[in-house]
């Protein structure tokens, strides 16, 4: 008896959360909650495997909460779609202090990472570049009959048997190929931690208290925690990154810096950005002759890299995907013509509300907030992480606006190279009033996406998946929601001045810092809320939609990144029994206003809509036209746009409806579709307003 | 320090007075907006560590969101059951006690009667552990006499239909169980000659069926395991429902994969 007592001395900290790891268990069961077998199983695993390497240490304050409101939420899951996900996040999240007290010991960083390992491995659907990345390994070490050999190519291959992605990256994912999906997600969760024990080492260095934490947050928080232990080459990049940066501050040499841009450069061409910004610290930080000899010796490595790759590799690397007249045409073209397509993707990183930071993570406010701390006290740090991110982030959106957050891989993944800069400015900002509230409440969407992986991926149509799944599609929030796809300047705009007055408030100390966020978050949930006025047409549910079809359908989500105008999903009404029928609003007064746009495609009969409820009908035939090419298209190649819905221009018909004559619904189908004229004859709705 | 406090206090209440006017101006009045407003006034007062304030603050707003159903009514109910055990002042707690009873009165939610006389029990009680004690007591209470709380209102989810010359087709899946316990197929304005349904169950420890199709007059039970079901003359529009209700270590699932309607 003496000795179990010494045994548990001090010890209470663990058996909270070997005990914690029964409750969860059993309540799982008790509630009745779904998946029993799968996140029933993983959440209590996370917890006993956080009490086994917890050691000694108290009961974390904060976890008692997070168990009372996963409980409360299991209680009460039935009665909403979306309390089992946040009941299920919460579950996990009870583990997340504990793992921040557990950084503090010996090796705290990697045991902390430990309990989410089993979750990582085993939820995490492999899909998007995923199986991609492991095709390339395989075709490396076989004949390319194995396992991954269906997913030889992918949409973006230039072709000839050369792939869209490097063979760098995938050669060193080979040590885990014998052991499936779990060897090379396991060799990227070394990657992972090879990047965390830089960081760590780093923030240490530069006088950071808070050290460990910090690089918890790193693995804990979005973008972070989006692709940890994924087969993407994000992780690996940052610690190549980290690892160059740290090894040069410590022996001043040189030599780290250049192999680690250069190897940038041949783990992903993406991260020149990176290896830009790496090379242009190292010259800013270098004084007098040593300058000129660099600056020499950058343009004879950057010749020599690429007669390297047009003589020896055949171009793989650049000369196949960018070195070409078109390339160097869209880069040239981009700046003048594109000019609000780059404002946008630079402003949708931040806000947009499928991959945008904001959404996800919060905490990256109080970053930003902090970026001016951090120069003016830790310059050093300032140079090397911010200039290099800065670069990345810049070509990024430059690059391809439409294309530069990876959809529909997982949220936050492009923008991880941010990660380094953004936490160590959050370490000195985070005892600010409010910035552990974004902190906590970015780590509340974390687990609900460590939970329910199938969240982090959107598909660029302008809703969001987890606001989707968790809120329902069918509230008034997706209108007051800043979307790039669906772009509405002025909430966008709205987004973007509300952002930037809390991080002046944060940076100035303002003890209306919290007031501000509440007032926010309510007064979208309060409008959010309000019953729906507007419709997507594509988003509309299926009990308001008699057939019709989405377009294009789920086999194209590549397709609608080469459109040139909106890139939104449409509904089509392409035969008779296809139909829109929508509730009559509530608050309805004589007449309702009903406005439909749409887009109509009739190549032979005239076609239109009709508008009817009850006794009341009406219609309007009309054709839309085709856009004119845009500019910057015909200046690359001179081509009148073909007739497909994509390219139509938009209809807006109006109606007023008498309640007097109207039935309980409204509804709206197609006219003249004889399915005579060609495959995408139809209309192709895109919004409807009532009033 | 106690004039420090005073600001904030009424900084807070004019704060839960503006969003209680916001939500009765612009959703009028009814019991669930009395309960916000109940619930805005009780997370002004409340006394406490800053999360449960920020707790309370996320939980009353996210109600606002779900406009329609259980689950506003669910939201401020667990917001009121996190507060009264956590907060230190009684006035808040009284006030969360008050809005969860109107939220009892609201309706949407069947099987709080039991939480609700133990949040009541437990508001006067000074000590947390006391009160921690006491509203466990009520969920075991309720467990016991009413199950967990569920829906007044029907829950079914309608599953998209596509149409093809032959055959009307659904063929996206989806996961019935007692948060979301029916679905709905319809075909609107066709005649079909045969229904074939692909579906499986589980999550139960008997035999028994877990769910019914129903057409019109018909019922095709769904038993736990794979089932493939053909309906002859189906008339839409058609259900599969769960027939199960809450029981103690039971997880009662119907996965739907496909159904095909030959017209």
């Amino acid at each position: 008896m003496i000795n179990l007592r010494r045994l548990f001395e001090g010890r209470s900290g663990m058996i909270f959360h070997a005990l914690s790891s029964i409750l969860v268990f059993f309540i799982w069961r008790i509630t009745g909650m779904p998946s029993p077998g799968v996140l029933g199983r993983l959440i209590p695993l996370s917890w006993l495997i956080t009490a086994s390497v917890y050691g000694k240490g108290g009961i974390p304050g904060l976890s008692r909460y997070l168990i009372a409101a996963f409980i409360l939420f299991s209680l009460f899951w039935t009665l909403d779609p979306g309390f089992e996900f946040i009941a299920a996040a919460f579950g996990l999240m009870g583990i997340f202090p504990g793992l921040l007290a557990l950084s503090s010991r010996k090796f705290g960083i990697q045991l902390a990472l430990l309990p989410l390992i089993p979750i990582i491995l085993l939820l995490v659907p492999f899909t998007g570049d995923e199986p991609h990345f492991a095709s390339i390994t395989e075709r490396l070490i076989t004949s390319g009959t194995g396992r991954f050999n269906e997913f030889s190519s992918q949409m973006g291959d230039p072709g000839g048997g050369i792939t869209h992605h490097q063979s760098f990256y995938p050669a060193l994912l080979i040590p885990g190929y014998p052991f499936s999906v779990p060897g090379i997600r396991g060799m990227n969760l070394l990657y992972a931690m090879a990047a965390l024990v830089f960081m760590s080492k780093l923030f240490r260095d530069s006088g950071y208290k808070n050290w460990k934490q910090l690089t918890v947050f790193g693995f804990l928080l979005i973008p972070g925690s989006s692709i940890l232990g994924l087969v993407y080459p994000g992780w690996l990049a940052l610690a190549v990154f980290l690892g160059g940066v740290y090894s040069y501050i410590r022996s001043k040499n040189t030599a780290w810096i250049i192999a680690a841009a250069m190897a940038l450069v041949l783990i992903k061409f993406r991260f020149i950005g990176l290896s830009i910004g790496l090379l242009a610290a190292l010259l800013i930080e270098s004084k007098g002759r040593k300058r000129v000899f660099l600056s020499v010796a950058f343009v004879c490595i950057a010749a020599g890299g690429l007669l390297f790759d047009l003589l020896i590799l055949n171009g793989r690397i650049f000369w196949v995907r960018y070195g070409n007249l078109a390339f160097i045409k869209v880069i040239i073209l981009q700046p003048l013509y594109r000019t609000p397509e780059v404002l946008i993707a630079a402003g949708s990183s931040l806000i947009d509300i499928e991959s945008g930071l904001l959404p996800k993570a919060p905490w990256v406010l109080a970053g930003l907030a902090g970026l001016h701390m951090l120069k003016s006290s830790n310059r050093k740090m300032f140079l090397w992480l911010g200039l290099p991110a800065l670069c990345y982030f810049l070509i990024l959106v430059f690059w391809n606006p439409n294309e530069w957050s990876g959809m529909p891989t997982p949220t936050g993944r492009m923008l991880l190279p941010l990660l380094p800069v953004l936490l160590a400015s959050l370490g000195l900002i985070m005892k600010r009033k409010g910035v552990r509230i974004l902190v906590w409440v970015s780590l509340g969407i974390s687990a609900l996406l460590f939970t329910h992986p199938f969240l982090r991926f959107n598909t660029a149509d302008g809703s969001d998946s987890l606001v989707g799944r968790v809120f329902g599609y069918f509230g008034n929030l997706g209108e007051f929601l800043p979307s790039a796809v669906r772009l509405d300047i002025a909430v966008f705009a709205g987004f973007m001045i509300l952002a930037g007055i809390i991080i002046v408030l944060f940076r100035v100390r303002s003890r209306y810092t919290q007031y501000t966020i509440a007032s926010a978050f309510l007064l979208i949930c309060v409008f959010g809320g309000l019953e729906r006025n507007s419709y997507e047409a594509e988003d509309i549910q299926p009990e308001y939609r008699n057939y019709c079809t989405i377009y294009p359908d789920e086999s194209d989500l590549e397709l609608r990144k080469f459109w040139f105008f909106s890139r939104e999903k449409m509904l089509r009404l392409s035969q008779k029994d296809d139909a829109v029928i929508l509730p009559i609003p509530q608050n309805a007064g004589d007449s309702l206003e009903l406005t439909v746009i749409y887009r109509s495609l009739s190549s032979g009969a005239e076609s239109g809509i009709e508008v009817s409820s009850g006794e009341w009908c009406d219609s309007v035939y009309v054709t839309s036209e085709v856009m004119e090419t845009p500019g910057w298209v015909r200046i690359m190649r001179n081509t009148d746009l073909p007739l497909m819905p994509e390219n139509l221009q938009n209809i807006r018909s109006d109606f007023i409806i008498p309640l007097a004559d109207c039935g309980d619904s409204i509804r709206i189908t197609a006219l003249g579709l004889d399915g005579r004229h060609g495959r995408f004859q139809g209309i192709y709705l895109d919004r409807i307003l009532v009033r | 320090m106690s004039l420090q406090m005073s600001h904030t206090l009424k900084t807070r209440l004019l704060f839960a007075l503006s969003a209680s006017l916001a939500v009765l101006i612009l959703r009028g009045f009814s019991f669930f907006t009395l309960a916000v407003c109940l619930y805005a006034a009780g997370t002004a007062l409340i006394k406490g560590p800053l999360p449960i304030t920020v707790s309370a603050i996320i939980l009353g707003g996210l109600s606002l969101l779900i406009a329609v159903g259980s689950g506003g009514p669910a939201l401020i109910m667990i917001g009121a059951l996190l507060a009264v055990v956590l907060s230190e002042s009684p006035a808040s707690r009284y006030l969360f006690c008050i809005c969860a009873a109107a939220i009892l009165i609201e309706g949407s939610i069947v099987g709080l009667l039991p939480i609700i006389a133990a949040l009541f029990i437990a508001s006067p009680v000074n000590r947390d552990k006391w009160r921690t004690v006491i509203l466990a007591g009520g969920v075991l209470l309720m467990l016991i006499i009413t199950g967990i709380p569920s829906a007044r209102e029907n829950r079914f989810l309608v599953l998209q239909e596509a149409l093809y010359p032959e055959a009307v087709v659904w063929h996206l899946p989806a996961e019935l169980n007692l948060g979301m316990p029916e679905l709905i197929l319809k075909a609107p304005g066709k005649e079909a000659v045969s229904l074939r349904l692909e579906v499986s169950a589980g999550g139960v420890r008997d035999n028994d069926p877990v769910g019914y199709v129903t057409s019109a007059l018909r019922r095709v039970p769904v038993y736990p395991g794979e089932n493939t079901l053909i309906i002859e003359d189906p008339e839409f529009p058609v259900s599969i429902r769960i027939c199960r209700s809450w029981k103690l270590f039971s997880h009662p699932v119907i996965h739907f994969y496909s159904a095909e309607a030959a017209i």
